[in-house]
């Protein structure tokens, strides 16, 4: 290996006979005057010189040609010539000595560059592009912390240096960003994250609009000492039913922003009228109790009028009267007199109160997992998160934030309350760029422009950077960067990350679980290949293969319930719902059963015959 | 733009009739091969070997290609420099792992022992050396005669390397054969007593050594053909490529007569080794013409149909020992400084800028 060419401070190309060089990989070359520079390969090319491309002058070469040469001891084919681009890690003052030998490193001599933490100080999120022939001279400390996936080969060695992700120090550089298009890894990676996270029993709360977050299932075929149960290690809580809001710790503001969020837009005279209504502490009963009666009044506004000055009235109706005819002096006039847009924001209200939004369940639970250093997993779809996130996010933030102040300024501190990390897959949707309106948007741009001082750190995963709040994009210090497509989306990572030239090229051709991680923390891009994930998501399947297994299934179910009431009487099927539902565990309807049995008469596995006593089911 | 260029074009299309009145007078190709048949030798058609036929013919014996290539840097003598580079190249390694023999040098008026043996040779060769008659001025008259000396020492250099690597070729490797670049009279012709030895050494190595020329530069085909009437009408000059033009088909050659060489030191034959209409030709020593068939076979086989006709090997070995532009420029400018390269060695025409 040698350095050809021309060469710059920065780079220079090497070349070799006999090695082909890989991409990412790190060389050393040896320039005594500066002190033996490292540095990375970008770029890699082969070619042979003899087998020049059929396009120039003389064509591809005949077989026997090759053939002839082949039979005096040449063999043209190992004539190729392997050339490597290199950009040197730092910078010289002068440029590379032209013809200064390269070569592959000991693992010793980029230990430093390569491992800024070890495995159990760090995050092993995967393995380190291109550091195969280094890590020959691994510790074992290093070995098999990372091994890889491919659907090829299944679960294999980890052929490289891990890579380990410094997360201590994101309280200097904080949050992470991890972007790439449809199926290119990043619910893999954040998988992969999310199960490190757990190891270090760091608290987080992971927004799951995909219902794709659970670790209960474990990855198949991983050799016995890579395996971990995750199982005590996280809580799935369902929005709307194990978490709630707790409408007395609204503001107008929040209300105004939930009934944008969870209906798509509302009217300026909504906004007005929600807001006038409000009062400090108010629950959902006596806010939502407060509207209707005001908007009673507006449509008898008359009757109450005369009915108010009436005072033959009867105490009862009296004091209704009165009630209305006050609602409608105090607020006729702010909330511009008509009854329908109450109305409007009543109903609105109304559905979030029947999905449960409003219980009293608060974020009670998510606070008892992170007492107990776990990750909260929310689900539900994407319009209920969007609805749950800011109510949740703000309240947690809230109670970091006071704790922390209190302890800043010597104040007896009540409740203890850990440092955490918010993790959201489709982060453009909870804070879209621009004047998109989203609920969580201003908490969430909040923390990721102060969270750093109180421990709090955002993990966005989106398949589209151009979308996200620009604010943000500029806050995350860790950018995972996987195969991109888009032209406006690789745009928007060259200007956010210092990913090169070369690198953003590569990015649309990157493998599904390779990523770019650009980040403050290692100071360079690296080029990471995502580790196997120790736990699977529930609908790992392929969707088709699922339906096909999960209906057998079921069919066996009911097909060993039915098998001792054969034959089975047609014209009387109610009479065996109860038995038949009560072994298979869930309740039978009349046309499910009819459905069932009249499948098994097609596969040939039951026979339909008919009997002086009417049809009759019995086995084939 | 001016109207010259239309007086040139009608110029060449006067040429250009000219040139089709001529060839109108020739003989029909059958003619023309019969002709050759009768006063030159057969023509015959080389046949690919295959795998095991080549190692037969090789017997685990080794091919050799050797090549030179001469670069100048700098401008008008004596601001010159000549590096001069021969590569003889191997396909099989020797005992030592090596698979060529490679020799450097470097020749310039600029340096003083150079100088001396510039002019020496001058003394030498005076004879050979002839200036332009009429002119007065003696200084001017010397520096044209030393210029000339010294391109004539640079030619016999280059000869010289080329001779020496194919012998240390020879030595180490015990090829079958050697290829040279080009014919043997410019070996022989500048190479002198070296290429005595050289002969000597193949012989007795029985390495077969052959010269592989391109386009044939001879002039002997027609005074042969000088008894055939109407053969040689329509062809202005007669050398041999005009009359060889798409004479021969792809992979026929003409396989001169033994007892009538038409050169008396060596024997060469006229060869249409790829798809290209013009002949190429080898030389032969006479003692090692009985290979000839074998040879030729063997050399139709490495050349690709669609090339310039040169046995594939002698390209590689002619991409290997070519010094490129970008190569002398970086290593004078990394070896030689700034200001010597301004003040000795700036060709005049890389100094006007436009
Ligand atoms: N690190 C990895 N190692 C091996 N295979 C991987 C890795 N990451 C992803 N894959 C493969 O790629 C597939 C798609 O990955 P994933 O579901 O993470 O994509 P995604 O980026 O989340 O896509 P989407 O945006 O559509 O949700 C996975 O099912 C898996 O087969
Ligand atoms: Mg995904």
């Amino acid at each position: 290996m040698q350095i050809v060419g021309q060469t710059t401070q920065l780079e220079a190309w090497v070349a070799s006979r006999t090695r082909k060089f890989h991409i990412n990989e790190i060389l050393i070359i040896e320039d005594r005057d500066h002190r033996h520079p490292k540095a990375e390969v970008i770029e890699t090319r082969t070619f042979n010189r003899y087998i020049p491309l059929a396009s120039e002058q003389s064509n591809l070469v005949d077989t026997s040609v090759l053939e002839g040469l082949r039979s005096v001891g040449f063999d043209i084919e190992d004539e190729e010539i392997h050339l490597g681009k290199l950009r040197l890690i730092e910078e010289l003052p002068t440029p590379i000595r032209v013809g200064a030998p390269a070569r592959v490193p000991s693992f010793a001599e980029v230990e430093d560059l390569l491992i800024k933490r070890k495995p159990h100080e760090g995050l092993t999120l995967g393995v380190i592009q291109g550091s195969r022939e280094i890590a020959k001279d691994m510790p074992e400390s290093l070995q098999n912390v990372a091994l890889l996936f491919d659907k090829e080969n299944g679960v294999g060695e980890q052929g490289g240096v891990p890579f380990v992700f410094d997360y201590r120090s994101m309280d200097q550089y904080p949050h992470i960003g991890i972007f790439g298009g449809s199926g290119s890894g990043k619910s893999f990676g954040l998988r992969v994250l999310l199960e490190e996270l757990m190891l270090k029993q760091v608290p987080a709360v992971v927004f799951d609009p995909h219902f794709e977050l659970t670790f209960d299932q474990e990855f198949p075929n991983l050799p016995e000492d890579f395996r971990h149960s995750f199982k005590k290690r996280f809580v799935t809580l369902d929005a709307g039913e194990d978490i709630g809001i707790e409408f007395s710790e609204l503001i107008a503001d929040d209300i105004v922003s939930l009934l944008r969020a969870s209906s798509g837009s509302i009217t300026d005279a909504m906004e007005t009228a929600i807001k006038a209504l409000h009062k400090k502490s108010d629950s959902f009963l006596t806010y939502s109790t407060r509207m209707a009666n005001l908007a009673e009044a507006l449509d008898n506004e008359k009757e109450i009028r005369e009915q108010s000055r009436d005072e033959y009235l009867n105490p009862n109706d009296r004091e209704r009267v009165k009630l209305l005819n006050d609602l409608l002096v105090k607020y006729k006039d702010k909330v511009g007199g008509f009854s329908g847009t109450l109305r409007s924001v009543l109903r609105r209200l109304t559905r979030l109160e029947m999905e449960g939004v409003f219980t009293s369940a608060g974020t009670k639970k998510v606070e008892e997992a992170f007492a107990k250093r776990q990750l909260v997993v929310i689900r539900g779809s994407m319009y209920f998160l969007n609805v749950f996130a800011f109510y949740v996010v703000r309240k947690l933030y809230r109670k970091r934030r006071d704790y922390r102040d209190s302890i800043q300024k010597g104040r007896p501190v009540e409740e203890k309350f850990p440092p955490f990390v918010i993790i959201t897959d489709e982060a453009h949707n909870f804070a879209p760029k621009g004047d998109v309106p989203a609920p969580a948007k201003g908490v969430l741009k909040e923390i990721a422009q102060e969270g750093r001082k109180y421990g709090v750190f955002l993990v966005f995963a989106t398949q589209r950077p151009a979308l996200l709040d620009d604010t943000i994009t500029a806050q995350l210090s860790t950018k995972l960067v996987f195969r991109t497509v888009r032209s406006v989306d690789i745009a928007v990572i060259k200007e956010e990350t210092d990913i090169t030239a070369e690198e953003a090229a590569r990015l649309p051709y990157l493998s599904s679980g390779t990523a770019f991680l650009s980040s403050a923390i290692t100071g360079r891009t690296t080029a990471v290949r995502i580790r196997v994930s120790k736990t699977t998501s529930p609908h790992f399947k392929n969707p088709f293969e699922e339906l096909e297994e999960g209906f057998a299934e079921q069919d066996e179910k009911v097909w060993e319930a039915v098998l001792p009431s054969l034959p089975i009487d047609a014209s009387n099927l109610n009479a065996y719902l109860t038995e038949i539902g009560r072994k298979v565990g869930r309740l039978l309807s009349f046309d499910e059963l009819e459905k069932t049995l009249e499948d098994f008469v097609d596969q040939g596995r039951l026979l339909k015959v008919s009997t002086p006593f009417g049809a009759r089911y019995n086995k084939a | 733009m001016s109207t010259g260029i239309f007086t040139l074009a009608d110029k060449l299309q006067g040429l250009n009739r000219n040139l089709h009145d001529q060839r109108r007078e020739r003989v029909a190709s059958s003619k023309l091969r019969a002709a050759l048949e009768t006063s030159v030798g057969e023509f015959r058609q080389a046949k690919r070997l295959s795998g095991p036929e080549t190692e037969a013919l090789f017997g685990g014996r080794a091919l050799v290609g050797v090549d030179g290539s001469v670069s100048q840097v700098g401008g008008n003598y004596p601001y010159t420099v000549h590096l001069f580079k021969s590569l003889a190249k191997s396909t099989l390694p020797a005992r030592n792992g090596a698979t060529s023999v490679e020799q450097v040098e470097l020749l310039s008026p600029l340096l003083a022992d150079n100088l001396r043996e510039i002019k020496n040779f001058l003394e030498e060769r005076r004879h050979e050396i002839r200036v332009t008659e009429g002119l007065d001025d003696e200084v001017l008259v010397n520096d044209l005669a030393e210029q000339q000396a010294y391109f004539m020492l640079a030619d016999k250099r280059m000869v010289e390397m080329e001779l020496k690597a194919a012998m240390e070729a020879i030595e180490r490797f015990s090829p079958y054969l050697v290829l040279m670049d080009g014919g043997f009279s410019r070996l022989k012709g500048k190479g002198g007593e070296l290429w005595e030895e050289f002969e000597d050494l193949a012989l007795t190595m029985g390495t077969i050594v052959v010269g592989v020329i391109e386009e044939v530069g001879s002039f002997r085909l027609q005074s042969r053909l000088a008894n055939h009437e109407d053969v040689l009408n329509g062809f202005l000059h007669r050398h041999d490529r005009e009359i060889l033009f798409g004479t021969l088909n792809q992979g026929e050659w003409l396989k001169t007569s033994l007892d009538r060489p038409i050169k008396n030191e060596f024997y060469t034959v006229f060869t249409r080794l790829s798809d290209l209409p013009q002949a190429g030709a080898c030389d032969f020593l006479r003692g090692q013409a009985d290979a000839v068939d074998d040879v030729i076979d063997f050399l139709y086989t490495i050349t690709p149909s669609k090339s310039r006709g040169i046995p594939l090997w002698l390209d590689v070995v002619d991409a290997e020992v070519r010094l490129t532009k970008k190569q002398i420029d970086l290593i004078v400018k990394s070896n030689v400084d700034v200001e010597n390269i301004e003040s000795f060695l700036r060709p005049q025409r890389d100094r006007r800028d436009f």
